[in-house]
């Protein structure tokens, strides 16, 4: 202080170039990131098994991929450069719409980083935001992609292949990184400027997935539609080092240039955006406890459920809420059953991972039935086990977690972890069981042609696979996340990522050998007693044994389990 | 009547003792004053006997239930830690019935204690969602969580935090009367004069270990200061710490 010369207020600092900002927010942000997925081995495992995954579909080491393209590029130059283009053109648009998702997560108040912001830009927050995302891609796509064009050069015996294949296809993730941002945040603004509940957001990721799932199935009508667009102009970009294809270098640097001014006209648009989401009258809302100095601003509004603070709740009396369930459990068991559904109607965030087994039930029937050799007869079994992995996808894969803030007071209820555990498996499965059943009854009643023996079996099949999957999934769930005293601190947490995967590996094992008896009949139009029984029989009874067992573990866990 | 008994009570993190060999005993309606400086492991002990964490070493039972006993142990307590245990989502009068219902509460006790403890608070907003209230609120909302069933022993961490001189005093008037009522009160906190007032015991805890223990005149006249809190910081500084424990 002493230091200062008169009339100069003491400590006063020279702001740092936008450049320089952008710089350090970005490093501190991209290295957050980059620390986040090392320190879990976990997600380096998934990330990994991911990349390798999809490395070795892209290759060709599941069927035909890139290498059998190089290949056959000395035989045929053309028509592999028009499958590549295809390819690339559908792939574009589904890394596009599966970006909007993350988007519209990544746009929310609390990614403003408040701390970054009392000190810099909010361009240079919007820059780090844009970059972390482009890093966060090319982690989870990168390697995959740079295996498919390294393959492809070496199937085809020329090096330079990989150049345009390789840096044309992380160019690509780069651009859809960046264009959807803007999505995201117009959706938060959406969300957040006209108050809308947490079941907005979610009704906004249900058409999101809605538009993802019809592209998917409808990706070659998409290539063709896009085909005569300069998108197409991707291909060119693609094939530039890729001999014989007839790749235009006008064309890819056309597109180099078009997708490098849409990507710095997307960056002005997400400054602009982020102003208009960010800093929004509803996003400050004063509520009492604002006034209070309680929770932070981002917490209220964009927190936990995000819901507005002041929704006025009009619900039945908790009293009669849960009574009607009194003849299936004790009062107190559905009280716990109640509470979890109204929580769950007020956070449907809990059932984010309900959507990867629509999407597995989506997929299958479009490659065994509509693209593939099986009969519509499959269509209820496939109905059957989607829904039945649904059902253990929400807050049953997480049973502590999604306690949140509250986890002690029930803990110290005396509620005890046998009727936690029913209770919560209630939860899931009365209103779930009944859809499945439905479905299954309902898809086996418009085929018509079903014979009996085959919709029961495919009955019991779907009964005993909804009956494990809510005992199953907590059986697992109670080891995420893992005991730690930032639980009882933290907001509700959806369930964990590896038990999701855990879940759906264990699910689908138990249900194969069902799966393949009932697949045996919609593939020949006849079925063998011997096959349809015996497969659905070994899912019956190990789906029994599992959930018993899935039971008595939960229960174990959930009794001794210690805040640590 | 011992109502809270702990032997040799140990909790440990790997190589660190968060709470080491504690030997405390609470009388069946009192107030008990548990004072310490911060990391001290006021809140492992609170954990520890009611029966969320569990124990490295020693016994402890609370209302005549082991607390390795997490079930038993839950219908004879109520516990508001610092952090309020509430669904964010719920409105505080459903938040009170659900846990109500959870702990098998009478429907006719509930319906009329709901709404005398929600108005004795004052707490007009028990019909909008918890996640629109003050850390005050929440407080208030927590502590009535825990006294609802009319448990034998209530434990209350920070209690008058973030509260206004209102609902301070209507804490401390709950407490009185629940004392009166036979509930013995476990109380943590770091507003000495609530203890001074309140609290027939005090223990004194430092780095995991019971210091002292006496009623809050006793220890003063001993330590001979003035208050309490000159009690606590003769008590709590590092030579002191260790000249009690030698006194001990």
């Amino acid at each position: 202080m002493s230091d200062a010369p008169d009339g100069e207020v003491a400590g006063t600092v020279q702001r740092p170039s936008f450049l320089r900002s952008a710089l350090v927010v970005t490093r501190v942000t991209v290295v957050q990131l980059l620390r986040k997925q090392r320190s879990s081995p976990l997600l380096v495992g998934v990330v990994v098994g991911f990349n390798c995954f999809v490395a070795a579909v892209l290759v060709g080491l599941t069927g035909e991929g890139a290498y059998h393209l190089g290949v056959a590029l000395a035989e045929t130059p053309e028509a592999v450069g028009e499958r590549v283009r295809r390819t690339a053109l559908v792939g574009v648009v589904l890394v596009t719409v599966m970006q909007t998702l993350g988007a519209a997560s990544d746009a929310r108040a609390r990614h403003r980083r408040l701390a970054f912001l009392t000190a810099t830009s909010t361009a240079a927050v919007v820059a780090a935001l844009l970059v972390r995302r482009a890093v966060a891609a090319l982690v989870l796509f990168g390697p995959a992609l740079v295996a498919a064009a390294t393959a492809f050069a070496v199937g085809a015996g020329s090096p330079a292949s990989a150049v345009s294949l390789g840096v044309g296809a992380l160019w690509l993730l780069v651009v859809s990184a960046v264009l959807t941002l803007p999505f995201g945040l117009v959706a938060n603004w959406v969300v957040v400027g006209y108050d809308l509940s947490s079941n907005a957001r979610v009704g906004l990721g249900v058409v999101v997935l809605g538009v993802f799932y019809l592209t998917l199935f409808g990706r070659e009508l998409v290539a063709s539609a896009l085909a005569a667009t300069p998108v197409a102009w991707t291909g060119d970009l693609l094939l530039l080092t890729v001999p014989g294809t007839g790749a235009s270098l006008p064309h890819a640097a056309a597109f180099v240039v078009g997708s490098v001014a849409v990507v710095g006209l997307a960056g002005l648009a997400c400054l602009g955006l982020a102003e208009l989401t960010w800093y929004s009258d509803p996003v400050f809302g004063g509520t009492d406890s604002d006034a209070d100095g309680d929770t932070g601003v981002g917490e209220t509004v964009g927190g936990e459920a995000g819901t507005a603070a002041s929704d006025p709740v009009e619900t039945p009396p908790v009293e009669t809420f849960g009574a009607s369930l009194r003849w299936v459990c004790s009062p107190r068991t559905a009280a716990l059953v109640a509470l979890t559904w109204r929580r769950t109607r007020r956070t449907p965030k809990v059932l984010f991972y309900v959507y990867p087994s629509a999407l597995v039930g989506l997929v299958m029937a479009e490659q065994l039935v509509l693209h593939g050799p099986f009969s519509m007869a499959m269509y209820p079994a496939v109905v059957g086990f989607a829904g039945a992995t649904a059902v253990g996808s929400a807050f049953t894969l997480n049973p502590l977690g999604t306690e949140g803030n509250a986890l002690p007071a029930v803990l110290t209820s005396g509620a005890g972890g046998a009727r936690l555990v029913r209770a919560k498996a209630l939860a899931a499965a009365l209103p779930g069981g009944p859809l499945v059943v439905g479905g299954v009854l309902g898809i086996g009643a418009a085929l018509g042609v079903l014979p009996a023996a085959v919709l029961l079996a495919t009955l019991a099949y779907a009964l005993a696979l909804v009956t494990l999957a809510a005992l199953f999934s907590q059986a697992l769930g109670v080891h995420y996340p893992p005991d730690h005293e930032e639980l009882l601190g933290g907001s509700v947490k959806v369930p964990n990522k590896s038990a999701s995967l855990l879940y759906t590996v264990g699910m689908t094992a138990v249900a194969l050998p069902g799966f393949a008896g009932l697949g045996q009949y919609a593939l020949a139009g006849a079925f063998d007693p011997l096959v349809l029984f015996g497969g659905v029989g070994i899912t019956v009874a190990v789906a029994g044994a599992l959930a018993l067992l899935s039971y008595r573990h939960a229960v174990g866990k959930l009794d001794g389990y210690s805040v640590e | 009547m011992a109502v809270i008994e702990t032997s040799g009570l140990t909790k440990r993190y790997g190589e660190t003792a968060a709470v080491e060999g504690l030997d405390l005993t609470v009388e069946r309606g009192t107030i008990y004053g548990f004072l310490g400086p911060n990391g001290a492991g006021k809140t492992t002990t609170m954990r520890l006997l009611t029966g969320l964490t569990r124990p490295s070493g020693g016994a402890a039972t609370v209302a005549g239930v082991d607390v390795r006993e997490r079930d038993r142990l839950g219908e004879r307590i109520g516990y508001a830690p610092d952090e309020p245990p509430l669904y964010e989502t719920l409105t505080a009068r459903e938040q009170l019935a659900a846990i109500a219902d959870v702990r098998g509460l009478d429907p006719d006790e509930k319906r009329e204690r709901i709404p005398e403890l929600l108005d004795r608070f004052g707490l007009d907003a028990a019909d909008d969602r918890i996640e629109s209230y003050s850390k005050g609120m929440k407080q208030k909302t927590s502590v009535v969580q825990a006294v609802l069933h009319r448990p034998a022993v209530v434990f209350l961490d920070e209690p008058t935090g973030g509260l206004d001189p209102n609902a301070a005093r209507t804490m401390k008037e709950l407490l009185v009367e629940l004392r009166a009522g036979g509930t013995t009160v476990f109380l943590s906190t770091h507003v000495l004069p609530v203890v001074e007032e309140l609290a027939d015991t005090v223990g004194l805890l430092y780095d995991g270990q019971l210091l002292a223990e006496d009623d809050p005149g006793a220890l003063q006249r001993r330590l001979a200061g003035d208050s309490l809190e000159d009690a606590f910081v003769e008590l709590t500084t590092e030579g002191a710490a260790a000249d009690a424990a030698g006194r001990r």
